[in-house]
This record gives C-alpha cells, sequence and structure tokens, in this order.
C-alpha cells in the first residue's frame, strides 16, 4: 500500500523573476492589455559560495514576458507513480502541484479531498495560471520534464534553485481534468479502502474544509496532521481530536516554527497599523489570497474600524480573478464553519460577515484593475490582492500605485513568503512596510500537550522543528525527526484485520476447552464485499484442515490392535530419539511416536486408514 | 433479532413514526425512532402518532428511545417533534441533515399558526417549544459517520434522498445489525435535486417508502411540457391558475420551470408566490446550494436559480382582479390557508384550472377535488361549487417502483419493510419484489402498531491474524496465476470468495480471533500434534504401460518418470482450477501432500501427507489409485 499525504507547490520559485508587469506608469489603473516592459533588474538569489552576500543581478525579463514563470514541486524523482494507490489532501493550501501528477505521470490511484477543499484548491490552480501561465502554451515538455527545457538550460548556470524540480505552469485545462478526478469526502466519513483499510477525514480547524487524516488498518491508526489550528475565534470549523484517539502513530507536519506575535496579538497590531495609515490619509495593501485567514481579517478590520468611526469611508477591495467566486462560495459553506456561524443558517443569515459587509457596501470584490474597479474606486481603502509574491496580479498595480507615498502601508501576513525577496525588485519604494504574520498553525507547545494526553507509540515531526522536549514522552514512546527525502521506516505491527463471522459458520465449529480458552477449527469461506471481510459457510471439500494434540499411549494403541486381531506388534524405544517405534508385519506398517509428532508408514494405502483411525483417537482432534 | 413497528405510515401515508429495536447481548438493545411526523387528514388526537406505544404510563420517553432519526422537513415526518420533546418529555438525541434543521421550524411554525390561531384549539406546542426543540437537535452532514451516545457500536450516517433539500435516508449499524431507513426518496434527478443514491449497506433490513408503489411514470421531461402547455393554455384564454404547493421544495422546482418558460416565451402574464414564507424558503435555498444538484452548483456564482425575476408576492387584494394570472400557494393539499381561501373564489369559474402537483391525504378538500367532487363541504357552512379544471401532475418526488427497485438493488437488503404507502399498492409491491429480488428473505408492510420480527444473521466480529490472511489470499493469487498458462485462460475471473481455515481462539476479554495453527497453539500453550502419513504406492509395470502406453504420448521409458505424469495430469484434471499444484522434476506438491520419486525403489512412488490434509489426501489418493493401478 502506498499512499502520498499532500502535493504542495513551492511557488518561491517565482521570486527568482521580475514582476509580470500589468501596469502603465500612468496611475489610472485601468490597461489591463496593455502589458509594457519596465526594465527591472532584479536580485537573484544570494550564491552559497558567495560569502560577503553579494548579488549578482541577471535579468528574466525575457521569461517573463513571454509568460515564463517557473514553480518548483516535490521531488518526484524518486515516486513511482504507478504503484501509487491514493493521495490524501489536507487543505487547499497543499494541493496545487497536483496537476503535475495527475496530469503528467502515470499516477492511477485515486484522490480524497473534502468538497471545500476540492472548490478552492480549484480556484487557487486557476488563479495560479492566470498570474503565472504561459500566455502561449507548447512546451508541455517543461512540464513534465522540467530539466530538459530551454528555459532550464538557460538558467542552468546561474541559478540556485533546483532545476530538476522546477517546471512551468499547468494550463486551465490541465487544472480541470485535475480536479475532476478527485473524490469529494466529508469530515467523518469513513472510507473503506482495500480490504480493511479505513481513512477519515477530521477537521484541523485551519481554513473551509482543512483535514487531518485518520489511516486505520486492522488494530493500528495513523493519525497524520497537516495545517492545524486551535484557536476558537476564527470562522472554520473547530479541530477535531478524535483524529488522535487511540492512534499508535501521529505524523506532524506544517507546525509553527517560529515564535512570534500570538494571532491575538497579531491582529491588535495589524489593527493598529491600519487605523493609524487611514488616520494619515494613507491605504493599505495585503498580499494575500481571497480565502483563509483573510476572511476573519476582514471581519475584524470592519469591526475596529467602524468602533474607530471609519467604517462609512473606508472601503475595502478583494481583487483576484477568483475573489467572487471565492467568496460567495464561502458563503454557502456553512456546515464547515464554526458553531456561531454555522447557528446562522438556521435562521437563513449569510453565515459569513464578508456578505453582509458587500451588502453594505464596505466590501467589493473585483476581476482585476480595470474600469470595474474603478466605478466603485475610492480612497482611502484596503486592498487584499494576490500574488503573495508580488510578481503578478492586482498586488504589483498597487504597490507601484502606492509604492512613492509613505503614507501608504504594505502589510505581509502571509508567513510562508520571503517577504525581504518578495519586496527586493521594489526597494526604494517610500511605501511602508510591516511584517505580522497570521500564523494560526499548532505551536510546538501544543504538540507537547497533545503527546501529553494520548501516548501515541511513535510521533514523527519535521527537523524544521528542533525544540520539541523529549521529557513529555513516556519511556515506551519513539520520538522521529524526519527530513527532507530521507526515508524514515515506522513498524506498525497490524497483527489482524477485523472480519465478521456469520452465524451459520459459527455453528458448525465445535470448540473444546483448553485452560481458560476456548479453540475450534474453523473451516469456510472468506468473502469480500464492499472492501469488509466475512467469513461464511461454504463448500469446503479438500480445503478442510485437521488440528490434533494431546499425548498418545503405546499402550492403548497396542490394545486396539489386539482387540481387531493384530498382536504381533514389535515394539521398540528409541531413546536417542525419544520415540518408540511400533512395527506390523501383517499388514505390513511402522508407526513411530514421539511427543510432538508421529509417522504412520504404510506399504499398501488400503489399510491406512484403519491404522490411522486407531492412532488418530488416541488425540484430541478438532 | 430486529423488531420493527410502524406508530404511523403503516399501510398509510401521514404521521411517519417506526420504531425499530435492535443490537444484541454485546450491544445492548436499542430503540431508535425513524420520524416523527403528523398526520394531515385528522384534527383529532390520531393526527400524531400513539406515542403510548413506547410507554403505557407516557412518561420516561428518553430512557425507552436511544434516538430519534428525522429523515426530511415535511410536516408529515417531522410535525409532532415539537409535542414528542417538549409535551411528552423526551429529551435524548435527535438528528436531521443541516437543511432539514434550518427548514423544519419554519414549516412546524406555519403549521402551529394555522392550527391554534385559524382553529382556535389551544392544547398544542407554541412557537416557544418548537425553538427549544430544535436545540436539542444535533444537525448531520451526508455520509459523516456520527457515534450515537459516543458510542462505538451504535452508529447512523446519512445519505441524499433527493426528494426535498436536505432529505436523507439513514443506515444505522448496531454492533453487526444494520436497517436503513429512506424517508422519502427520489431516485431520478430533478431541475434542483439530484438523484437518491447509497452505497452497498447490505442491510439486513430496509425500510422503504412505497408512495407510487404501483406507478411507472413516464418521463420526467414530457410532464414538464404537460405541465406548462396546460398552464400556457389556460392563462392565454385567460383563465387563473392555482398551484397549491407545500411552499418548499416542489414549488421551488416549479419556479424554475416557469421562470425560465416565461422568460423564453416572452410572457407577461403575472406569477405570483403567497405568504412571505416562500421568500425566506429561497433564501434557505441559497444558504445550501451544497445540497442542490450538481448544474445548480456550478452556476450559482453567476446566476442563482433562487432569484426569480418573473415571480411576485401574492396579496390578497388580488384575489378579485381581472385577468389572467398564475399562482403558487400553499398548503398543498388546500385543508386551509391562501390556497383553499383562492380556491373557493377561483372554483366556480370553469374558464380557472388547479393543478394538484402533490399528493393528497384522504379527507382534505384536495383529495376530494382529485375524486372529482362537484360539491365539496369545507366545514358545516360551506360548500363550494367546483366548476373550474382540474388536473393532477405527479411532480412529488417519490420513487416510482422502478425507482423502489432500483434502490433495492443498490443496497441488498436481506430483508424488506414497506411504508408510507397504500396497503393495496404494498401488496402489488410484495410480489413484485419477491419476484425479482429471490435472494430477499421477506418483504413486509405491517400496520401500525403491529410489531414484526425478523431474524438477522448474528455475525461475531472476529480478527483475522495478516499471517493466515496473507497466506490464503497470497495462495489464491499464486494459484491463479500458475495455472493460467497450462490451462484456459477464460477460465481466470476475478474472485470474491477464497476457501480459508484456521483456528479460531476465543479467550476471556479479548475479541475472538482467527490464527494459523501454530500462532494459535502459542498463544495459548498448546502443543499441536503433527501426526504424517507415509505411502508406498507400487506400480505394476504391465499392467501401466497396457493401460497408458498407447493413450499418453510423451511419457517417457522410465517407469516412476510415466507414472508420475500420469498422476500430474489427472490431478490437474479434476482440481486445477482449485488447488495450486505443483510439479518439480521428481515429484508433485499440492500442499503437504507429496507424491515423489525417491531413488532406492525402482517401481514404488512415495506419496506423503501430513493429517492436517486428510480431506485432500482422500480425495487426491483416490485419483491416485484409480490412474495407477
Amino acid at each position: 500500500m502506498d499512499f502520498i499525504v499532500d502535493c504542495g507547490l513551492d511557488t518561491s520559485a517565482l521570486l527568482k523573476f521580475p514582476p509580470r508587469n500589468t501596469i502603465g506608469d500612468d496611475d489610472d489603473g485601468a490597461d489591463i492589455d496593455h502589458r509594457t516592459t519596465i526594465d527591472l533588474d532584479i536580485f537573484g538569489p544570494q550564491n552559497p559560495e558567495d560569502d560577503n552576500g553579494s548579488r549578482k543581478r541577471r535579468k528574466l525579463d525575457a521569461f517573463a514576458e513571454a509568460g515564463r514563470f517557473l514553480v518548483q514541486t516535490p521531488d518526484f524523482s524518486s515516486v513511482d507513480w504507478k504503484a501509487v494507490d491514493f493521495i490524501l489532501i489536507s487543505s487547499y493550501r497543499h494541493m496545487l502541484a497536483l496537476p503535475f501528477v495527475t496530469e503528467y505521470t502515470e499516477f492511477m490511484g485515486k484522490i480524497y479531498a473534502t468538497e471545500p477543499t476540492i472548490e478552492f484548491g480549484r480556484q487557487l490552480m486557476n488563479e495560479l495560471v492566470y498570474y503565472f501561465g504561459e500566455s502561449s502554451s507548447t512546451d508541455a515538455a517543461s512540464r513534465h520534464a522540467p530539466s530538459h527545457s530551454n528555459i532550464g538550460k538557460l538558467l542552468q548556470d546561474e541559478s540556485t534553485f533546483d532545476l530538476t524540480l522546477s517546471r512551468t505552469l499547468y494550463t486551465t485545462a490541465d487544472v480541470q481534468s485535475c480536479i475532476d478526478k478527485i473524490q469529494p469526502i466529508r469530515y467523518c466519513e469513513h472510507l473503506s479502502l482495500y480490504d480493511s483499510l479505513r481513512i477519515t477525514a477530521y477537521s484541523s480547524g485551519y481554513c473551509l474544509g482543512s483535514a487531518n487524516w485518520a489511516i486505520d488498518c486492522g488494530q493500528e491508526k495513523i493519525a497524520i496532521i497537516s495545517s492545524s489550528s486551535t484557536i476558537k475565534t476564527i470562522h472554520p470549523a473547530p479541530f477535531d481530536k478524535t483524529v488522535f484517539e487511540n492512534a499508535s502513530v501521529i505524523l506532524f507536519s506544517d507546525l509553527r516554527t517560529e515564535t512570534y506575535l500570538s494571532y491575538e496579538e497579531a491582529l491588535d497590531k495589524i489593527e493598529e497599523c491600519v487605523v493609524r495609515t487611514i488616520n494619515n490619509d494613507g491605504n493599505v495593501l495585503f498580499p494575500c489570497t481571497s480565502n483563509g485567514i483573510i476572511l476573519d481579517l476582514v471581519e475584524d478590520l470592519d469591526r475596529i474600524l467602524s468602533a474607530k468611526g471609519l467604517g462609512g469611508h473606508v472601503r475595502m477591495f478583494v481583487i483576484s480573478p477568483m475573489a467572487e467566486e471565492s467568496l460567495k462560495y464561502s458563503n454557502i459553506l456553512g456546515e464547515w464553519m464554526c458553531k456561531s456561524n454555522q447557528d446562522k443558517l438556521y435562521t437563513a443569515e449569510n453565515p459569513t460577515t464578508h456578505k453582509l459587509l458587500m451588502s453594505k457596501q464596505r466590501l467589493f470584490h473585483v476581476a482585476r484593475v480595470d474600469s470595474s474597479l474603478s466605478q466603485i474606486y475610492k480612497q482611502p481603502c484596503i486592498v487584499f490582492a494576490g500574488h503573495v509574491s508580488l510578481r503578478s496580479g492586482a498586488a504589483v498595480e498597487f504597490l507601484k500605485k502606492w509604492g512613492k507615498n509613505t503614507a501608504n502601508m504594505i502589510i505581509f501576513t502571509d508567513s510562508d513568503v520571503d517577504y525581504k525577496e518578495a519586496f527586493s525588485p521594489f526597494e526604494g519604494l517610500k511605501i511602508n512596510q510591516e511584517i505580522i504574520p497570521l500564523d494560526i498553525r499548532l505551536s510546538v507547545q501544543e504538540v507537547e500537550s497533545i503527546l501529553r494526553q494520548y501516548h501515541p507509540k511513535t510521533v514523527l515531526v519535521p527537523s524544521d522543528v528542533n525544540e520539541i522536549d523529549g521529557n513529555t514522552l513516556l519511556s515506551h514512546q519513539r520520538l522521529v525527526v524526519y527530513e527532507y527525502s530521507v526515508v524514515h521506516n515506522v513498524t506498525i505491527n497490524s497483527q489482524y484485520e477485523r472480519t465478521s463471522l456469520s452465524e451459520s459458520l459459527a455453528k458448525l465449529i465445535r470448540p473444546k476447552v483448553v485452560g481458560n480458552s476456548l479453540v475450534g477449527s474453523l473451516n469456510g469461506n472468506l468473502m469480500t464485499h464492499n472492501n469488509r471481510f466475512l467469513l461464511a459457510k461454504g463448500k469446503i471439500g479438500v480445503n478442510y484442515q485437521r488440528f490434533l494434540w494431546g499425548d498418545a499411549r503405546v499402550d492403548k494403541i497396542l490394545d486396539r490392535f489386539a482387540e481387531v486381531g493384530i498382536d504381533e506388534a514389535c515394539v521398540i524405544k528409541e531413546d536417542m530419539l525419544d520415540a518408540i517405534i511400533i512395527t506390523l508385519d501383517s499388514p505390513k506398517a511402522t508407526i513411530t511416536l514421539t511427543p510432538n509428532s508421529s509417522n504412520i508408514d504404510v506399504e499398501d494405502s488400503s489399510i491406512r486408514k484403519f491404522i490411522a483411525d486407531i492412532v488418530v483417537n488416541q488425540f484430541t482432534q478438532m | 433479532m430486529m423488531k420493527i413497528v410502524p406508530l404511523g405510515a403503516g399501510q398509510d401515508v401521514g404521521r411517519s413514526c417506526i420504531i425499530v429495536t435492535m443490537g444484541d447481548d454485546s450491544t445492548g438493545t436499542k430503540n431508535i425512532m425513524f420520524d416523527c411526523g403528523m398526520h394531515m387528514g385528522y384534527n383529532d388526537k390520531r393526527r400524531f402518532p400513539d406515542f403510548s406505544y413506547i410507554s403505557k404510563t407516557g412518561g420516561n420517553f428518553t430512557e425507552m428511545l436511544d434516538c430519534i432519526i428525522v429523515s426530511h422537513f415535511h410536516l408529515d415526518h417531522c410535525g409532532a417533534l415539537p409535542y414528542f420533546t417538549e409535551m411528552c418529555g423526551y429529551d435524548g438525541p435527535i438528528y436531521m441533515t443541516y437543511p432539514t434543521k434550518a427548514i423544519c421550524p419554519i414549516l412546524l411554525e406555519d403549521y402551529r399558526r394555522i392550527t391554534v390561531e385559524r382553529k382556535g384549539e389551544t392544547d398544542f406546542f407554541t412557537a416557544q417549544m418548537i425553538k427549544d426543540c430544535m436545540k436539542k437537535v444535533t444537525a448531520v452532514n451526508l455520509h459523516q459517520t456520527v457515534k450515537v451516545n459516543g458510542d462505538d457500536d451504535f452508529e447512523i450516517k446519512a445519505y441524499y434522498a433527493g426528494h426535498v433539500l436536505g432529505a436523507a435516508m439513514f443506515s444505522v449499524r448496531v454492533g453487526q445489525q444494520t436497517v436503513v431507513y429512506t424517508g422519502d426518496y427520489n431516485m431520478t434527478p430533478d431541475r434542483h435535486l439530484g438523484a437518491a443514491w447509497i452505497d452497498k449497506v447490505r442491510p439486513d433490513v430496509l425500510i422503504t417508502e412505497s408512495t407510487y408503489a404501483t406507478t411507472i411514470r413516464d418521463s420526467k421531461r414530457s410532464r414538464e411540457r404537460d405541465f406548462l402547455k396546460k398552464v400556457h393554455d389556460c392563462v392565454n384564454s385567460g383563465g387563473k391558475v392555482l398551484i397549491p404547493v407545500f411552499a418548499l421544495g416542489r414549488a421551488q422546482e416549479l419556479c424554475i420551470l416557469i421562470e425560465t418558460y416565461w422568460e423564453r416565451n416572452n410572457l407577461t402574464v403575472p406569477v405570483y408566490f403567497s405568504a412571505g414564507m416562500t421568500e425566506r424558503a429561497n433564501e434557505y435555498y441559497k444558504l445550501f446550494i451544497n445540497w442542490t444538484n450538481e448544474k445548480i452548483k456550478s452556476t450559482f456564482v453567476h446566476r442563482n436559480m433562487f432569484d426569480f425575476k418573473h415571480i411576485q408576492a401574492w396579496n390578497r387584494a388580488y384575489l378579485d382582479k381581472e385577468g389572467a394570472a398564475v399562482l403558487f400557494a400553499s398548503p398543498g393539499m388546500l385543508h386551509v390557508g391562501t390556497s383553499l381561501e383562492v380556491f373557493k373564489k377561483w372554483a366556480p369559474d370553469p374558464k380557472n384550472m388547479v393543478i394538484m402537483p402533490g399528493y393528497c391525504v384522504a379527507g382534505t378538500v384536495g383529495a376530494k377535488v382529485l375524486a372529482g367532487e362537484k360539491k365539496i363541504h369545507v366545514d358545516a357552512f360551506t360548500v363550494i361549487d367546483v366548476k373550474l379544471q382540474v388536473r393532477n401532475l405527479s411532480f412529488s418526488a417519490h420513487a416510482d417502483a422502478k425507482g423502489i427497485m432500483q434502490l433495492i438493488k443498490q443496497c441488498e437488503p436481506r430483508n424488506v419493510v414497506l411504508v408510507h404507502g397504500e396497503k393495496s399498492k404494498m401488496e402489488f409491491l410484495q410480489e413484485k419484489i419477491k419476484r425479482e429480488f429471490p435472494e430477499v428473505d421477506g418483504c413486509f408492510f405491517p400496520a401500525n402498531g403491529t410489531t414484526i420480527s425478523i431474524d438477522t444473521s448474528l455475525n461475531i466480529p472476529v480478527d483475522v491474524s495478516v499471517g493466515l490472511l496473507k497466506k490464503y489470499l497470497a495462495e489464491k493469487n499464486s494459484q491463479t496465476r500458475a495455472n493460467i498458462s497450462l490451462w484456459s485462460l477464460n477460465k481466470v475471473k476475478p474472485y470474491n470468495s477464497v476457501p480459508i481455515s484456521g483456528m479460531l481462539v476465543m479467550q476471556p476479554n479479548k475479541p475472538v480471533r482467527l490464527l494459523t495453527p501454530t500462532e494459535g497453539a502459542s498463544q495459548i500453550g498448546l502443543q499441536l500434534h503433527e501426526l504424517t502419513f507415509d505411502v508406498w504406492k507400487t506400480i505394476d509395470d504391465q499392467v501401466f504401460w497396457k493401460k497408458w502406453g498407447s493413450r499418453v504420448s510423451g511419457l517417457g521409458r522410465e517407469l516412476r518418470y510415466a507414472a508420475l505424469k500420469v498422476v500430474e495430469d489427472a490431478l490437474m484434471k479434476r482440481f486445477g482450477d482449485d488447488l495450486l499444484i505443483t510439479r518439480e522434476k521428481t515429484r508433485i506438491v499440492v500442499r503437504t501432500f507429496v507424491v515423489a520419486i525417491v531413488s532406492d525403489t525402482a517401481n514404488k512412488l512415495k506419496i506423503t501427507w501430513n493429517y492436517r490434509d486428510e480431506e485432500l489426501a482422500n480425495a487426491l489418493m483416490a485419483i491416485v489409485d484409480d490412474v495407477l493401478p
């Protein structure tokens, strides 16, 4: 059984490229089709051999202009895709490399994800294609085998990003085809796959539809914990701890690696920055996607702005080709939300606040910076726009529009993005920068408290978490720190498979008492239905099995022979072998008895049955 | 053993309420109530199920019942719930889907208002009671497996039923026993909902509705065309069309139909919808788009199907307005409310038309209209002269006979219980089920208050050791592969059954286990005794060549090898499909049974086996003795 959990895309490679320019230098912000090349020199990544960190200048405009951006997938080279049985997706954040698998490898297995994960995943993939896809896509080879592409060759000397993992992006057709292959599931839906392997998704509390997976195989359970959050004030359904119950192996990933501000502290700081900026007639830009924690941020900012009396005249804009779909779709996911949002369903109210803010003309969504925006655009305002890498999309346009003014502010909230690298092409711009990660993931302390409460035999944590306190573990527990591409073997002794025994077969069993146990020989048929086993009555014939135990007494065997008129038995005791050998002359037969095994040797098969019966009767049989 | 008693919907439609008692010694007995509905045809105590059946004293319902499961929001399935929880005192778990939990209080409130405010009844549940009742409800998602009271051996799971928004079928497992209750369902997708679907649950009992047990309706599309044509013809000649419907469910489907037809044909005749309740209804539909069908889901971002442009709110002042109009009004059975009020007004004019798109409970004005009565007594003082055209269109989204059979095929029940239908139709359907599904053990349709007992096979959970499982599954696989080349390929087919033998071990406080003999013996500290046989088969040289010399070519000259070949062919012919038979140079191996050439004998084959395979050896020895005289 081979399976893969999550299939994320590393978009940090995008940072090596200059921003895709989609706006003229004039600030009208209305000309989407007018693409001029700005001659932005960008800084390449640090050269490892270059100790003083001097940066190499490189021009990649040509590729960007041709729509050539590269992204990095996980290292697929060691994966035998034909052998992979299934892929489990934990959230829409961790599936963006999936089209490379479904469309460009021999993967034939199944993919499971919750309904919201699939839909948001589709939106994010399409958004990515919109931002970074090729305008004229012909080079399928570079998605399939990236290192052979022309771009790969051109960049080989200078680039430090791993070209064997870099590819040009997939197309919208790839996205649709990939999404169609995913099977939707819901929280707590048990899926029986192959024999008695059972997988279940439990809410991870991180975003709408985010899941942790429990894999039950017979008596053992593996809990796979991906992006999770226990913060109670955010909109997704709360973290479901059922996933840990009876788990013998827990694998943690995507934990909080740095200790910066807590979620509440970060929110406070963002509020303060936003209010200060607005009071100074500035505008605020959040480079972000139009889903996830942003929904809570929007709600929170509206609350604080209203409290400060600024609510009425500050507009919020979510700008992305997927903004409308994303916001409207979130609103029909009440069942996937926390209890207070869920309760609104029962009074036919919108479960999300953003729907209300949209109707109150506080929040707006537009697909892109064009005339539809200019109709509603009003400063001061707060803009939520992508792409987080600041290499494409409305975020770039607003950065250029607002960058020269010190009253404006850009706030980076995504803990995954290297904001320095992201901002590097814009160095020299006067806009205020704030880095306030809104990191809601599990912290090391929370992991430790989970381990104290549940008692898995083995715990796996990623190597970037180095501070886990070994003292939290009990003596029989094992902590494994896993690293990139290092194979870890975790033994799970799944010794049993749960089946059910039909009543009709059970009635045929004649159990015997041995000590405090009952034992019996079972001869039946093993049937499979819906990947579940049933032991049922059936035609057994030659498949019947018998067992013997107990001690044979030689004198009793001889008595029986005498009774039927065979009294010329010769009995030899072989002490060396701990054996007693009974030899008969007529009929000709040799019976060798040892404590644990016996042999009957006959010349003529017709008398075998007769002798066998006498010997077998000495034992307990089943 | 499983016991089933309908307190309502037994050989009847209305006040659905079925009590199932299941479980065994290991799980304890569980009592489950499926649906808690009211009857539209009665205004006295018969409108609610007879709960005294559960508890004669009328108390401690919480002790007697383990949970209530409500299939959908129609009143004949949930109408008695506030009465049972707030007035009878049931305080245990209640399960329904999210949309049902959202919509059913609206219908309950509407029902309460009509009963209390229009009819002046006093001993009835209050608005607050409905609210309190709904607070006790646990909402579930489709396919989500819920453990009742945290019990690992008591699980429920909802499946999509199609009938109305949020309608679900429920499978309940207690230990090894399972029951599926369908509620109302629809096996064909309609304009706003998908088709019902269920896993191959193989339940001990399937309790299914049978409203349309004898009908096989013509295609959906032609029924829709028919409906639209009738409406169009009527309004063209200046008539008024009254369509009595439940405000939620069917109403939305018909509105989508009218909306698109009006748009396509540029019609300007006004279309009305009665009561503010419906606007709210559309709001619910907008929030639960995920429970509608794929088409509505995929387009909702740009065009929400439940924003109707041509349909306006009804105002009582329009009652006397001249000219053509179309009105959707609730309730669907014309027993009270707007639809009855309008019907009284419009019925005497033959230009007008009433279209009854649903089922009408006996005794209601709707049922009388459908029966063709020309003078209808609404109450002691009012008689309506029915002159308008009456049309019955079966739009009600129940499964027809074909659909019911389809569901039985899908979930493969061992027994079927029919509820929610008329007795004569059930008899017909029972025959049909017995005829078409001989593998179904029993098909029942108990009357209200009649208990039926169904024997359920008592399956015992057994843990099979992986070692044993691998041995048999691997054997089956290698046997299939090994014998393919020798015998015909067309005999190779997927299997879902393999013979298995092992040692069943029962120890106190442990699950029952099935182990290999070695594992079993070591676990209970037992020394197995291995008995083996050596039998020397002497072959008569002359007789052998006389028998086989001419008949089989390629035997070679050596007697023992020739004999071995003859034995191999005979074994393959008889057991090649069932057993893994391995031929090595000097021996044939079938499990522990070995036929071998031993060096020091010229005319003998040595045959050995372990007593474990005594059955096998007896069968194979018979063949050996037969071919080697």
